[in-house]
């Protein structure tokens, strides 16, 4: 009897448990229309109409360029911007593949292959056919952007995917083919092979070994040979099938040596972003690549940056634009299907492209302009002499003669692509990825739910999603404006600035935020923004504006009690939920 | 010490103890962003509207005719209506019919997938005139299905 009672109880404490979990998510109709979850993709796709840029907040103002004096830096800002735009440029414009490129990376995130691909195409006719030969005294940034090899053979890449998607695997086959083509044009010359064969033997052992290291590092684009393997398998050529399926396992690490030269300081943080994969890939055998009926490919992380150096800033150098998922972990209907496999690097294609050429055109220019405003100082010593005039030809030079190099690139892509893939029953099931940092801490803001993902008998499933930070989400972030509470008026007062879209008369949400323990409340207080995951949002009044001054907004308490030795908050946001309390479906999936 | 760096002394400290006097008194930010996460269920929801990259859901009828399928029209799936009792009246080649009349687009002549983002977009379901059928694993996708209209 004792032995049945206990299990009656630990079968309702793991009930209780498993309600709990439940009970702190949103039934489907409940999730917020305005919602990341439902309208994420609707918003990027209005950037995509207003023709401004993908991920507007880390764009560099007009008032923010205004201030800046220094041509180079002006022009770096400018490049930085341009690797986001998606404002349409004139065919003759310098820039004209960057808004193409950028509209079509999105378009195919947003799942809109027709108008992605036609982007991209248009794209890849300009870099195809642009050879640029003339040398331009100015910024780099003057010439027509065509990319580099690895920009080239990404934009391949995705072409071939969505050719694969629409079962043309002819062309597919051509795309993925031309991918890695492009990789292998990072393989230096023959003359230049010697040249780095005889400087670099020591470091290697033998010269053999410095052109095995180039060879191989012009051959390593795992993913395109992977998806390759796939497209010959639908052709049926078996034989190429076990050869790209080899070559998918190509890779090695960039030594320090070429880092040096296209990452220079930045060599440390590139190599945490560059990391070796995982020894045993356990997706690229024959017998899974015939039987896996589910593939997921993963995008990661954002496209590295590129950042000017040298003496007048006439040197590019690569640098990783920092995010934080690493790892991931693929369910299916609640099991564990897999972990992914980092099967794509593009700070590893872009690190061991040889770039010899570009940088001592670009040496010289910074030479010349040294030389230039050397002249100039000592017209400004002389004239200063001899008439007493001050004149700042130096200052003009320096300021008005940028020599820095292009670093304008494809902003949009990720940084890593990871595989993972299954067999799995026919039917609709539902698909969640957890996402996981480098040490292996789980990222809730980053996990993704998809519904409804259907595997038919016979044939497989293709699924390709980005991680992006509160994609899945089922609320949208807000701001809220700490209150002061005048008891004895009823009166709640505001700063306006801190709410947009305020009016006499609007009801807002009085809320409090408790983050669990005195010094979490202390520590929020001063940071202003929500850390960690234990918080509680609770709503507890409403407060109506009836006098909207700049610095103040006066409101009457219409809800609610407030209790003045406490800290309240005013926000423009409709809580879905009375309480809000951090929910990840980790815990769940783990248990 | 002559009068002019005095003076140079005495216009310094009184600017930077009015500077802080004024930083000092200054209203203290109160601006907080908050960005809570609730994932999404992993149960799934009720599949609201069918189309055939997910299957045709049994017992439902085309949606033009006020049912809730969105399959693109096929004899197998005209016969899947009949025997749940739907367009006994209707052939193919009529059903057909139906969508251009109302100018549905069922598939691009080009083979590609528009993920309704097309000219004749959104999804019927949104009030649009595209019923090719979402791209697999996009918000779209979900969105159709369920009939979730997102709020930009």
């Amino acid at each position: 009897m004792d032995k049945f009672l206990c299990k009656v109880c630990l079968f309702l404490f793991f009930c209780s448990l498993l309600a709990n979990d439940v009970s702190a998510t949103f039934e489907y109709e409940d999730i917020p229309a305005d919602s990341n979850a439902i309208a994420y993709d609707q918003r990027l796709l209005s950037y995509e109409k207003k023709g401004g840029y993908l991920w507007p907040g880390t764009i560099y103002t007009h008032e923010q360029m205004k201030l800046i004096k220094q041509k180079t830096v002006r022009d770096a800002w400018t490049s930085h911007n341009l690797s986001f735009t998606l404002q349409t440029q004139l065919k003759k414009d310098n820039n004209y593949i960057l808004p193409l490129l950028n509209r079509g990376m999105l378009n195919y995130s947003t799942g809109n292959y027709n108008k992605s691909f036609s982007y991209l195409l248009d794209a890849k006719a300009v870099m195809d056919s642009m050879k640029q030969k003339d040398m331009s005294l100015g910024a780099e940034q003057s010439k027509i952007f065509k990319g580099e090899p690895y920009e080239q053979a990404l934009a391949s890449f995705y072409m071939g995917l969505m050719l694969y998607a629409k079962e043309d695997f002819q062309n597919a086959r051509a795309m993925f083919s031309q991918a890695l083509e492009l990789d292998r044009e990072t393989v230096p010359t023959q003359e230049n092979m010697e040249k780095l064969a005889k400087k670099y033997d020591r470091k290697l052992g033998s010269k053999q070994a410095v052109i095995d290291l180039y060879n191989s590092l012009g051959n390593d684009n795992r993913l395109a040979y992977y998806m390759l393997a796939r497209t010959y398998k639908k052709l049926g050529e078996d034989q190429n099938v076990r050869i790209s399926l080899e070559n998918s396992s190509n890779w090695k690490s960039v030594p320090d040596f070429i880092k040096e030269k296209s990452c220079d300081k930045f060599k440390t943080t590139v190599n945490s972003y560059d990391t070796s994969p995982p020894r045993d890939n356990p997706f690229n055998t024959l017998e899974r690549l015939e039987n896996d009926n589910l593939i997921i490919l993963i995008q990661m992380g954002f496209a590295p940056a590129k950042q000017l150096g040298g003496h007048q800033g006439n040197k590019d150098f690569l640098s990783p634009r920092p995010y934080p998922e690493r790892k991931a972990t693929v369910y299916v209907d609640g099991k564990l299907l897999c972990e992914t496999y980092p099967m794509f690097n593009l700070l590893h294609q872009a690190a061991s492209t040889s770039r010899t050429k570009k940088d001592k055109s670009q040496t010289g220019k910074a030479i010349g302009k040294s030389f230039v405003a050397g002249f100039a100082f000592l017209a400004d010593v002389a004239t200063n002499v001899a008439i007493g005039t001050d004149v700042d030809l130096y200052g003009l030079v320096q300021n008005s003669w940028s020599v820095a190099a292009d670093t304008r690139r494809w902003g949009s892509p990720p940084n890593e692509i990871h595989l993972a893939s299954g067999w799995i029953d026919p039917g609709i099931h539902t698909v969640t990825i957890l996402f996981f940092d480098q040490s292996g801490n789980h990222l809730s803001h980053y996990e993704q739910v998809h519904h409804f993902i259907p595997v038919k008998e016979g044939e497989e499933t293709f699924l390709v999603v980005r991680s992006l930070r509160d994609k899945n989400n089922t609320l949208r972030s807000f701001n809220a404006s700490k209150i002061k509470y005048k008891q004895k008026k009823n009166r709640v007062i505001f700063n306006p600035k801190d709410l947009s879209g305020l009016h006499i008369g609007k009801k807002l949400n009085i809320i409090t935020v408790d983050m669990g323990s005195q010094t979490a409340n202390e520590q929020f207080l001063k940071e202003k923004y929500l850390r960690g995951n234990k918080y509680k949002i609770s709503k507890v009044g409403a407060a109506k504006i009836y006098k909207l001054k700049k610095k103040k907004a006066f409101c009457e308490l219409i809800e609610g009690n407030i209790d003045p030795k406490q800290t309240y908050f005013a926000a423009n946001y409709e809580l879905p939920l009375p309480v809000i309390e951090e929910f990840s479906n980790y815990s769940l999936l783990n248990k | 010490m002559d009068r002019r760096q005095f003076l140079y002394v005495v216009t310094g400290v009184l600017t930077s103890t009015l500077y802080t006097l004024l930083t000092g008194c200054a209203a203290k930010p109160t601006k907080y962003h908050l960005n809570p996460y609730i994932a999404k269920s992993i149960h799934s929801p009720e599949v609201g509207h069918c189309f055939s990259s997910i299957g045709h859901k049994r017992g439902t009828s085309p949606f033009i005719l006020g049912g809730t399928c969105c399959c693109t029209p096929t004899h197998k799936l005209l016969t899947m209506y009949h025997e749940d009792g739907f367009l006994l009246d209707y052939d193919l080649p009529k059903l057909l019919a139906e969508y251009e009349e109302k100018s549905i687009i069922l598939a691009h002549e080009n083979g590609w997938q528009c993920n309704n983002q097309c000219d004749n977009g959104p999804h019927v379901v949104f009030g649009g005139t595209c019923m090719v059928p979402p791209t697999i694993g996009t918000q779209n996708f979900e969105n159709v299905i369920t009939g979730k209209t997102p709020k930009v």
